[in-house]
């Protein structure tokens, strides 16, 4: 590689030299010292490289050369491990077992014999400038090992004046050699310093100097031949041409014996060619030195010059040197190509260039000095475009026949002919040679391309051109003896298939879809080739033409232009060539795709033909439609690729499906009234669409098929539901809503599809607010019944189904179940109170309330579903706040009859909670059944309480409490019992702070009404002692207090009406007449609590009277004066009397009971 | 069967009724009076025996009622032409007539506000008595004014101003005598329980017929009251309304309590037949209302505090 790029650069340094002449020789200094500087640049440049490329040589042989002293220290320490048990055997055997695992473990540090050295040591190339390597002593073989052998000395010298000295790689020790001893002394890294200096040193003073030299002598020359010295005539500035140039010559041919002048050689004979050859040249075109009139005669005296330096640098095998004599005969073609005065001399001069490529070929081919054949292509290409200037340029870009057309093409034809076949026909031995072969290849092709475009009339002929100069190059491609060169066949292939692809614009290029379809041919063609013939390179050549075949439809379609058949048949096209190309024949050929580029590109490929898809739909549909169109083709896509298991085919399914939805949003959607039922009909379309995609949703692992057909579900469920909003009359709008959630709810549950469930469940949550926002205002009749009643009563009816189908699939957990349905029924529970609200009277709301909510209650009940009856409590306790907001502020006869069904819809809940049904068990826990028991009584007391005139309250209640014991008697339910005694505090309260605190009873109520309340309370008494347990166990905590009335009522139902009519009594009574009543009261008390049989009743008639005398001797017999004192002592006494006899009487019996 | 029938029973009655209720639309107002007349009513029973015991005496209560007073005249209008003057002393001949039947004897004074949006009457502990020109424009009869004041006596003659003078005094931790005056008159125009109002009426129409009036006067003017209550009252459109509307009147109407129109006229109605109170003529106006203008906007609902 190193060597290649050396070549080129000598080829382009003397190029540019030769440059920096012609330029002196025009006048032209500018360029001439532009040329020569940078040919001196790249000089120091190569020199540079090579130094670098020395050190790094260098570096790697030190390394190898410590390497090589390891091992040769190891195997001098091997060696003399073994010899000296040779030595010690034969004296003392005894010792030889006792010393020899010691030598073995410890060898000495130096052999005691010095080692042979071998006859031959290693050579080191010639030239001074090499550094000496010490002696390579050769180890004699111990076992395995083989000696090293120096490299054999090349028969031909080295071109180059420094060539470091490349040493093997050592041999590869086995196992006796343990380790490598670092060497004792850094022997290499002390002449690595002074070996540089000194190659330095040698490198400029042997090679640079002599070559210098003779580059100046030749330019001495030029000068003195360009020249019009006065002094010397033509002949004679000839004559010292000449024999400068022959001396030189001579000079290098003879040095050239001596190896040591082998450099300087080599330049003088390069320099005296030169000379000669410009001497030469100046006989005709150096006015100054002109002796020939004739440019064929020059041009022929040059040749011969140029044929004999060849000749005679073919002596030497030097590539460089014939290299530079082909480079002259190129020159002097060159130079006679144009006249003196600038003009073209003709055809005629381009012959001598043929035979100058003939005979560089032959060179090539003989010598395998393929770097020269790249120095004969750019010098022929170059000499022929030279020959071209004055012909072309005065067109000034407009080309236009000229006579020399047809010999100019026929011959650059040749050029590229004979270096074609020279590529073919070489024999190859190394890669370095095929790269450059390559080179050579390329360039003859593209100077071949650039020299007839340079000279070309006829652009109508480029397409035919090109078209066959690939089909020529890639018939050659497909020769067997190229077959034979693989890189040979892939690099004429791949040019032949360029050549052919590039042809088509220059004939198509107003016709794109005809040029993107005939490269998609081509593509199609070359990717058949190359599965038929499992050949990469072609299936390669065919990725490369389909993408720029897509680049091509993508960047010349006219998207704005809709409904377009031609270009959307070209999307179609390439979009049917690509699938088939990266989604069939793979599955087909098996085996056929074996690298990871090509699996990229076909995958590549294969988007790209979803892209054609894409815009060819674009193209081909109306708007509305669109989003049918690629709907239609995620569903082709999902199904094939579901086929296939093409996780690509999936994903592309998914972005058909994406951009059909969004496209729905930001069109169809949007659809005017004007279009129709185009909405409708294409919205439902693309829907259902994404519906049958989600069924083969085939992309990636379980979870993301699982993803991606729950949202094509969810793109199609958006859709269905915007769609319905779009559709639907605005009063409809949420009862559709709720139908198609029951569908899907349904068909979810039927194909066991959770997000089908959870999009029913989600529309139908959407369809509730919207319910709420829109429907309540609804006043319109729709077929009698308002618009309101009739969607929202439907709607409801939906939810209701809906919890019923809703069930979701049996591997979702029950508490979402549980969930998704109590929302169902709860959205169809609230619909329905807001409905009865607005529906009905303020008054009838609570009974609307309570009925719905009763029917809840029972169907829960029923069917056993906790949601609907707390749906059913919530509705019954809002039908119980109602009340006191509406039902209580009317008239009592309404309040009365709308409040009493609200009452026993209460108790009838309770009965029910609190009876022996089994399924109530939450309830029983929350005491849902008592707090009902309560809603009742409190709904009747609260009724009395604001409809009874005010002095009737408390009687009322009274009744209640009466009522209430009489319950609990017949019901056996205690609660009512409670309610009772709690209702009897409330009347004690009331009565005490309000009743009896009247200022003046109403003159019109005969009897106090208070006396009613008392009177009845006395009568719960019976019921009390009915109700009394006294045997029940007590509770054991603080709530023990308020036990004793639950198990004693009768002393409840007896002291609160007691002492109420004791207070009456003193309130109402005068105070003379007090002391008398309190005093019957006592005795009729105690005359009770014998009947009785209670005791506590008896001490409170005790009390009573013990109260009436306290009474006299404290206040009334300071007070009452006359008949009423009379009375009162009279009465009193008579009272105590009668309990004394009493007590007298039934001795026997009060020590019983006491 | 056994376990629909009471079910069946159950949903009938209140089929029933919601259908009797749905025919005959029975007037009833949405709002939180009865929740209100029970803690005003409780309030009031609790604090009755507590009032009693710390009574106020009849000195204390007309001093009171004198700052109270002296301090609300200082801010409101004062009959300034012939006309407002007259109405005044109308006002104090007829007030002067029909707290002759009071239990307590206390100095009653009558004050007319000759404001006409002021549609308002109500009393300060001690015998004050106010009336404003807007509930003047609304009398049609010197039987109504009569009811009027007699039902404001009534609340100072059962003690109704007194003890809110306490409860307010207490919660205000006003101490002294001369810091009462400091309470804001509108504790006293805000109303008072339903049982207090009822009272109120019972026995100031008492009072008013006692001194020769027709005790179906009140009543008259009660119709007239319901009719503009629901001329200015309307129907809640949404829920949403009327919870909010409730609310509103929840926190705001705690003192502004009245029992209904209707429950008002039920009461005197069995009052008169109970008692055989007799048809009297009413007597028109003796002083013209030339200079007194209704303002629309004033509802009745702030009538008879």
């Amino acid at each position: 590689m190193e060597r290649t790029a050396g070549m080129a650069d000598l080829v382009i340094t003397l190029i540019l030299f030769l440059l920096a002449i012609a330029s002196a020789a025009d006048r032209d200094f500018g360029y001439a010292v532009t040329f020569a500087f940078l040919a001196i640049g790249l000089i120091a440049y190569r020199r540079k490289r090579l130094q670098d490329l020395s050190e790094e040589r260098w570096k790697n042989m030190r390394a190898r050369l410590e390497a090589l002293e390891a091992d040769l220290h190891a195997l001098r320490a091997t060696r003399a491990a073994e010899a000296k048990p040779a030595e010690t055997a034969v004296t003392n055997a005894s010792e030889e077992k006792k010393e020899a695992p010691r030598t073995q473990a410890v060898p000495p540090a130096r052999p005691a014999e010095p080692i042979p050295i071998p006859p031959k040591p290693v050579e080191v190339p010639k030239p001074a400038a090499a550094p000496t390597i010490p002696p390579r002593p050769t180890v004699a073989p111990v076992s395995a090992p083989k000696p090293i052998v120096p490299p054999a000395p090349s028969a031909n010298p080295p071109e180059r004046p420094y060539q470091p000295p490349v040493v093997e790689a050592p041999p590869q020790l086995s196992e006796p050699v343990v380790a490598r001893v670092s060497s004792p002394v850094a022997a290499p890294e002390k002449m690595t310093k002074p070996k540089q200096r000194a190659s330095f040193e040698e490198i400029v003073g042997t090679n640079w100097l002599p070559k210098l030299g003779v580059v100046l002598i030749v330019g001495g020359l030029v000068s003195l031949l360009v020249y019009k010295w006065s002094d010397l005539t033509p002949a004679v500035k000839l004559l010292l041409g000449f024999v400068s140039g022959g001396a030189m010559l001579g000079g290098g041919i003879f040095l050239d014996r001596q190896e040591r002048y082998r450099l300087l050689a080599r330049s003088l004979i390069g320099g005296g060619w030169a000379a000669i050859f410009f001497t030469t040249f100046a006989m005709y075109h150096i006015p100054a030195t002109r002796v020939l009139s004739s440019p064929v005669a020059d041009l022929v005296l040059m040749m011969i010059a140029a044929v004999a330096m060849v000749a005679h640098t073919l002596r030497y095998r030097s590539q460089v040197a014939t290299g530079f004599a082909f480079l002259l005969g190129f020159v002097a073609v060159a130079l006679n190509a144009i006249g003196p005065d600038g003009y073209n001399v003709g055809v005629s001069s381009l012959a001598a260039s043929v035979v100058l490529m003939a005979g560089l070929v032959a060179v090539v081919l003989r010598m395998e000095w393929y770097e020269l054949e790249v120095l004969g292509i750019v010098a022929t290409y170059l000499n022929h475009y030279y020959w071209l200037r004055p012909i072309i340029e005065p067109m000034a870009g407009r080309h236009h026949p000229f006579p020399q057309f047809l010999a100019s093409a026929v011959i650059v034809v040749l050029y590229w002919a004979v270096f074609r076949a020279s590529y073919i026909l070489r024999r190859i031995t190394t890669n370095d040679q095929e790269r450059v072969s390559t080179i050579a290849a390329l360039l003859n092709s593209f100077f071949l391309l650039g020299v007839m475009k340079y000279q070309s009339v006829h652009p109508e002929l480029a397409f035919w051109f090109l078209l066959g100069l690939g089909a020529i190059e890639l018939g050659l491609g497909l020769l067997p003896i190229v077959r034979r060169r693989r890189t040979a066949f892939v690099l004429l292939v791949t040019i032949g298939v360029t050549l052919l692809v590039a042809a088509m614009p220059f004939r198509y290029a107003d016709q794109p879809s005809r040029w993107a379809v005939l490269w998609l041919v081509e593509a199609e063609a070359l990717f058949l080739a190359g599965v038929w013939s499992r050949e990469i390179v072609f299936r390669r050549l065919a990725m490369l033409t389909a993408f720029a075949a897509a680049f091509r439809v993508l960047v010349t379609q006219q998207y704005s232009a809709p409904n377009n058949a031609h270009q959307a048949i070209v999307f179609g096209l390439a979009a049917a060539i690509f699938y088939f190309d990266t989604q069939l024949v793979p599955r087909r050929a098996e085996k056929l795709v074996t690298t990871r580029l090509e699996s990229t590109s076909m995958r590549v490929l294969a988007y790209v033909a979803a892209v054609m898809a894409f815009a060819g739909l674009w193209v081909a549909l109306p708007d509305a439609w669109l989003a049918v169109g690629w709907a239609a083709v995620a569903l082709l896509l999902a199904i094939t690729g579901e086929r296939l298991t093409s996780f690509d085919l999936g994903l592309q399914a998914h972005a058909f499906a994406t951009a059909a939805f969004l496209r729905v949003l930001a069109v169809n959607l949007e659809l005017p009234p004007a279009t129709g039922h185009l909405r409708l009909i294409t919205v439902a379309a693309v829907a259902a669409l994404l519906y049958l995609c989600a069924g083969w949703s085939s992309m990636g692992q379980a979870t993301a098929r699982q993803a991606g057909r729950a949202l094509h579900n969810s793109a199609a469920a958006l859709l269905v539901a915007l769609l319905i909003s779009f559709e639907a009359p605005h009063a409809w709008i949420a009862p559709a809503w709720i139908g198609v959630a029951l569908v899907w709810a349904m068909v979810g549950r039927r194909f066991n599809l959770p997000e089908v469930s959870v999009h029913g469940s989600l529309l139908a949550v959407a369809a509730f607010f919207s319910l709420l926002v829109w429907n309540f205002d609804l006043t319109q009749t729709w077929h009698g019944v308002t618009l309101r009643l009739a969607t929202i009563l439907l709607s409801a009816a939906g939810f209701y189904l809906l919890a019923a189908f809703n069930d979701l699939p049996t591997d979702v957990e029950t508490h979402r179940r549980r969930i998704t349905r109590a929302s169902h029924t709860s959205f169809a529970a609230i619909l329905v109170t807001a409905l009865l609200w607005y529906e009905l009277q303020p008054i009838g709301i609570a009974l609307g309330w309570m009925l719905f909510g009763l029917v809840l209650f029972e169907f829960g009940a029923v069917q056993r579903l906790l949601d609907v009856r707390l749906e059913g409590y919530a509705v019954l306790a809002a039908s119980f706040v109602r009340m006191f907001f509406a039902n209580l502020n009317a008239q009592p006869s309404p309040a009365t009859y709308t409040v009493i069904p609200l009452a026993v819809a209460y108790f009838y809940v309770y009965t029910r909670l609190d009876g022996a049904d089994d399924n109530f068990g939450f309830e029983r826990a929350l005491r849902t059944g008592p707090y009902h028991a309560y809603l009742g009584t409190i709904a009747v007391v609260a009724l009395l309480r604001s409809q009874a005139p005010t002095i009737w309250v408390t009687a009322a209640w009274a009744a209640t409490v009466l009522a209430l014991a009489a319950a609990t008697w017949l019901l056996h339910r205690r609660i009512f019992l409670h309610q009772a005694l709690l209702l009897t505090v409330g009347i004690s309260i009331r009565g005490v702070l309000l009743d009896l605190q009247q200022g003046s009873p109403q003159a019109e109520a005969h009897f106090h009404p208070f006396v009613w309340a008392i009177a009845l309370l006395f009568a719960a008494l019976v019921l009390g002692f009915r109700l009394r347990r006294p045997e029940a166990p007590p509770r054991g905590d603080v709530l023990d207090v308020f036990a004793i009335f639950d198990r004693r009522p009768e002393q409840f139902f007896f002291f609160a009406p007691l002492a109420l009519l004791t207070y009456w009594l003193a309130i109402e009574l005068q105070q003379a007449l007090v002391t008398v009543a309190w005093g019957v009261e006592g005795v009729v008390v105690f005359l009770f609590a014998l009947w009785v049989a209670e005791r506590s009743f008896r001490l409170a008639g005790l009390g009573l009277l013990l109260l009436c005398v306290g009474k006299i001797v404290v206040l009334d017999v300071w007070r009452l004066q006359g008949t009423y004192r009379a009375l009162t002592f009279t009465v009193l006494g008579c009272a105590l009397l009668l309990v004394s006899s009493l007590y007298v009487r039934h001795k026997d019996v009060f020590r019983r009971i006491l | 069967m056994k376990r629909a029938l009471p079910f069946l029973l159950v949903v009938a009655v209140g089929v029933t009724a919601l259908v009797v209720s749905q025919v005959r639309r029975p007037d009833a107002p949405v709002s939180p009076r009865t929740l209100l007349y029970f803690i005003a009513d409780t309030e009031k029973e609790l604090s009755r025996v507590p009032a009693r015991a710390t009574r106020l005496s009849d000195s204390d209560e007309i001093a009171a009622g004198d700052q109270l007073a002296a301090a609300y005249l200082r801010q409101m209008p004062q009959p300034s032409t012939e006309a407002d003057r007259e109405m005044q002393s109308y006002i104090a001949r007829i007030g002067g007539r029909v707290s002759g039947g009071a239990q307590r004897k206390l100095p009653y004074r009558f004050h007319y506000i000759p404001d006409p949006g002021f549609v308002n009457a109500f009393a300060l502990p001690g015998g004050h008595v106010f009336i404003g020109g807007g509930l003047i424009r609304l009398i049609d009869s010197e039987d109504e004014l009569a009811a009027v004041l007699g039902h404001e006596i009534e609340h100072v003659d059962r003690y109704h101003c007194a003890e809110r003078v306490q409860v307010e005094s207490r919660m205000r931790r006003l101490g002294s005598m001369g810091a009462l005056a400091q309470l804001p008159i509108e504790v006293f125009q805000a109303g008072y329980s339903k049982d207090q109002e009822l009272e109120a009426d019972r026995e100031g129409t008492r009072i008013a017929v006692q001194a020769g009036y027709s005790p179906y006067a009140p009543i008259r003017l009660f119709e007239k009251f319901q009719r503009l209550r629901g001329v200015q009252q309307t129907a809640a459109h949404t829920p949403q309304q009327e919870a909010s509307r409730l609310a509103m009147e929840t926190l705001s109407g705690y003192f502004r309590s009245h029992p209904l129109e209707s429950e008002r006229i039920a009461q005197l109605r069995q009052m008169i037949v109970a008692n055989h109170w007799p048809e009297v003529s009413e007597r028109p106006l003796a002083v013209g209302l030339a200079n007194v203008r209704t303002d629309s906007e004033s509802g009745p609902g702030r009538i008879l505090r």
